[in-house]
Parts: structure tokens; C-alpha cells; sequence
């Protein structure tokens, strides 16, 4: 019984945490957090723009969130890049033989709710170069 | 080389005038609805010709001189603010553009300037609208006083929306509304919102965003003609384009439905943007212009190949069989059968 109980927190521990990120799979990140694939550290620093067309809204183009991130395989120095969820922008970094892409930022705008900075979500793909 | 403009002539008679009445006697003009006001047409970049005009943080500098217009701002309800018979500026960053004796001179680096703009361009494009008989002889098309937010949104982009009726336009790169071609963009939708067009699908909605392109050269090029017609915010898309001409997006690409259909309202939109282009080009504004709009009553948010075909029908009705020739060859060469 007190075995049976150790297992589920594990699990449930492991689910709270969420599953480590792998290369190939997206994965989500909150303003700050630090993921770890391969020993590539990405931090999602934030969203510094988000002119994405409201959802309800008819917008002069489809408008572009922009993410901020930090990437460093240490020894190496840190580097700082921008991602953008509109093609016109750059959409993925390379760094170490990995490339960092950004998939989504979430929530999606809507017209007349503002979206806080934390509240924003990175979804990132790594892959080796 | 830009063409010649065709008010020009008129413009500064009027302007001349207008100011020795204004401000001879030294007090303002109560109640007139007539005013000037400086505005670019359309924007620095399709007006100049120069593609190496940059943003530079809402300065206003030398190389942009020549972009500046006074114009005759009309339908001004007398109060000394930008409200007027079809539009009215609502809120906006920075301070009101107020003048007594209805002289709105600004330059870009003040906020004000971009409530002139939007307020010239509206009301110019609602008087092109009527003088085509919407409101008289036809149907009224938005025939009301819309509603615009200046610099109201901190990123680069403008919206139209039901929600509130109204036009917003944001700051971020060049501030919108200093190119004309995303207000009249913009005001395309709110002709759509007054026409009960259903925004029912994809294709309704890319219908929408081709005929804000289509809706903010037609009514350019008859306001203020340019060298490159079909490109569209070539001022405004400098801030997010990086090889010359700079444009937003243009009107005679040549996508085709539906294979080049990818989903995206904006690229979709360029397939029924070129075709009233090509119809325009074919028959002229007045008679493009009238059947368009006199085709977008009612549309039910189908499919790009419906409104094509009441498209042709309206033509045919207004114009005759040789003009609906024109307009379904226009959408043929499109994929629109």
C-alpha cells in the first residue's frame, strides 16, 4: 500500500513538471523558464511585440508575436534572438548544431482582452542541425 | 516620376480662398464645414517615387518635404475637432487635433497628423462612394459618420471590427494611419460591415481582405495617381519589408483559384484582388467601382466563385453583355468560372 502511494506522487510529480523536452518534439515554455535538451539551455525571455490580427477583427495584415530567447551550451557564450510566428520574420535560430524554432506563442489574441506577459506560452521545436 | 495631380489645381484655388476667408477677418469661421489640412497622397514612398524612405522613429525630415499636401478637408461639422458627416476621429494618442478656424497642418511627427489623414481619406473615399450614386440613385454604402482610433493600438497594425463599429489603427514601425492605403484598407471592411457581407468562411473573409487592397488603390489612384498603382502601403511596409518596391501586398499577382488557396485570408485575398484589378483596368473606375460594390449587397459569405458570378450578373445588369464579357474573363483568368 505505502509503495502503491509512493508511486502515484512520482507520477504525479513527473505530470506536474511535465515530460522533459526532446529534440523533434514540440514543447511549451513560460516567460523566464529554462528548458535542457542535449545540454542546450533555452530560456523564453518573453514577448516583446504582438501585432497578431484579434480574433473577431479584420486586420491590414496578419500581424507577427515576436519571442525573445536566450540560447547557451556552456562553455559557449550565451546568445540572444528574436523569433517571429510570421514568415516574413525570422522564424528559427541556430546555435551549436541545433536549431531552435518557434512554432506558436499562445493564447492567440482577442479583440478587446489583453493578454498579461506572463501569461504568454512559447511552443518551440529543437532539432540538430 | 509621379503623375500629375488632378486636384492640385483646384486644391490650392480653394486653399487660397478658403484661408483669406478663414483668417482675414482674424476670428474663426463658426459652423463651416470646410477646413485644410496636410496629409501625404498616399504615402511618401508611392508619392516620391523613393524607395529608401525609412520610418526613422516618427521623425519627420527633410527628404519627406515634398510628400506634404494641404488639401481641402470637407463635411466638417463646424465644432473645430475632425468630426464631420463621415467621419470623426473618437480618441487618440497624444493631444486632439482642435483648431477654431479649421487649419489642421501637422506633420507626421505629431500624433495629430495621422487624425487628419484618416479623416481626409475616409471622407474622400465615402464622397468617391456617392459620387458612383450609392445613396442616391443606388443603395447608401456606409453612408454614416465611421468612427476611427488613432494610434490607439502599440503595434504595428489596424483593425477593423462589428464590435464597436470602428476603425483602429496602430503605432508600431510607421504609424498606420500616415499611409492612406491602410486606412482605405481598413474602411473597405467597414463597407463590407454596412453591405451585410457575411464573413461566414475563409473565402468570405479573403474576399474582404482583397477588396480592403483593391478598395485602397482604386480609390488612391483616383485621389492621387501614382507610378506603381497595384502596390499597396508601400509606406507603411517599409518598416517590415526588406527588397523594393516595398508593398504590403499587391493587386496583380497572379494566384489562381483555388490551387493557390493556402489558407491565409491575406494571400487568399490576392486572387479577387487581381481580378478587380484586371476588371478595373478593363472597363474603367467608375463603371469597376459601381458593380463591385453594387455586387457585395448581401453576399451570403459562400465561396470567391459565387460573388464572381453576381459579379458578372450585376454587370450585366448595370452595363450590359459586352462589360460582363469583361468582368467574367477577369475572374476566368483567375480560376473563378
Amino acid at each position: 500500500m505505502f509503495s502503491h502511494s509512493i508511486a502515484v506522487l512520482v507520477l504525479l510529480a513527473v505530470h506536474a513538471a511535465g515530460a522533459a523536452p526532446e529534440l523533434g518534439q514540440p514543447f511549451d515554455l513560460k516567460p523566464t523558464e529554462v528548458a535542457t535538451i542535449d545540454g542546450l539551455q533555452i530560456t523564453f525571455e518573453g514577448v516583446s511585440e504582438d501585432s497578431r490580427c484579434p480574433r473577431g477583427t479584420q486586420c491590414a495584415w496578419a500581424g507577427d508575436a515576436a519571442a525573445s530567447f536566450t540560447l547557451q551550451k556552456p562553455p559557449a557564450a550565451a546568445l540572444r534572438r528574436t523569433l517571429h510566428t510570421n514568415g516574413r520574420f525570422e522564424r528559427q535560430a541556430e546555435t551549436d548544431g541545433f536549431v531552435v524554432r518557434l512554432e506558436d506563442v499562445k493564447p492567440y489574441p482577442k479583440d478587446g482582452a489583453a493578454i498579461a506577459p506572463d501569461d504568454y506560452r512559447a511552443t518551440v521545436v529543437v532539432t540538430r542541425r | 516620376m509621379a503623375p500629375a495631380r488632378r486636384i492640385s489645381a483646384l486644391a490650392a484655388l480653394t486653399i487660397v480662398a478658403l484661408s483669406l476667408v478663414t483668417f482675414a477677418a482674424g476670428k474663426p469661421p463658426a459652423g463651416s464645414p470646410l477646413g485644410v489640412g496636410t496629409v501625404f497622397q498616399p504615402n511618401p514612398v508611392a508619392d516620391l517615387g523613393d524607395q529608401t524612405l525609412t520610418d526613422q522613429k516618427d521623425a519627420d525630415y527633410a527628404a519627406l518635404t515634398a510628400a506634404y499636401h494641404d488639401v481641402i478637408l470637407t463635411n466638417l461639422d463646424g465644432s473645430g475637432f475632425l468630426v464631420g458627416d463621415w467621419a470623426q476621429v473618437v480618441s487618440e494618442t497624444g493631444d486632439r487635433a482642435y483648431s477654431p478656424s479649421n487649419e489642421f497642418r501637422y506633420r507626421r511627427d505629431d500624433d495629430r497628423f495621422e487624425q487628419v489623414m484618416a479623416y481626409y481619406w475616409i471622407t474622400e473615399a465615402q464622397k468617391y462612394i456617392q459620387s458612383l450614386g450609392f445613396g442616391t440613385s443606388r443603395r447608401p454604402v456606409n453612408r454614416k459618420s465611421q468612427n476611427v482610433r488613432i494610434n490607439q493600438w502599440g503595434v504595428d497594425n489596424s483593425f477593423a471590427t462589428t464590435h464597436k463599429d470602428e476603425l483602429r489603427f496602430g503605432k508600431g514601425g510607421v504609424d498606420d494611419a500616415e499611409d492612406a492605403e491602410v486606412i482605405l484598407h481598413e474602411y473597405g471592411h467597414a463597407i463590407h460591415f454596412s453591405q451585410g457581407f457575411a464573413f461566414a468562411s475563409a473565402e468570405a473573409s479573403a474576399i474582404s481582405e482583397g477588396f480592403g487592397d483593391y478598395w485602397a488603390v482604386t480609390v488612391g489612384n483616383v485621389i492621387a495617381p501614382t507610378s506603381d498603382p497595384a502596390c499597396v502601403a508601400d509606406w507603411d511596409s517599409v518598416s517590415y519589408t526588406s527588397s523594393a518596391p516595398h508593398c504590403l501586398r499587391r493587386v496583380d499577382t497572379n494566384l489562381h483559384y483555388p490551387a493557390d488557396l493556402n489558407g491565409g485570408v491575406h494571400h487568399d485575398g490576392q486572387i479577387w484582388s487581381r481580378a478587380l484589378w484586371d476588371i478595373r483596368q478593363a472597363v474603367g473606375n467608375v463603371k469597376a467601382d459601381t458593380l463591385i460594390l453594387e455586387a457585395q449587397f448581401g453576399y451570403a459569405g459562400t465561396t470567391m466563385s459565387e460573388l464572381a458570378a453576381t459579379t458578372v450578373a450585376v454587370a450585366n445588369n448595370l452595363y450590359g453583355r459586352g462589360v460582363a464579357s469583361q468582368v467574367r474573363t477577369a475572374f476566368a483568368n483567375r480560376g473563378l468560372q
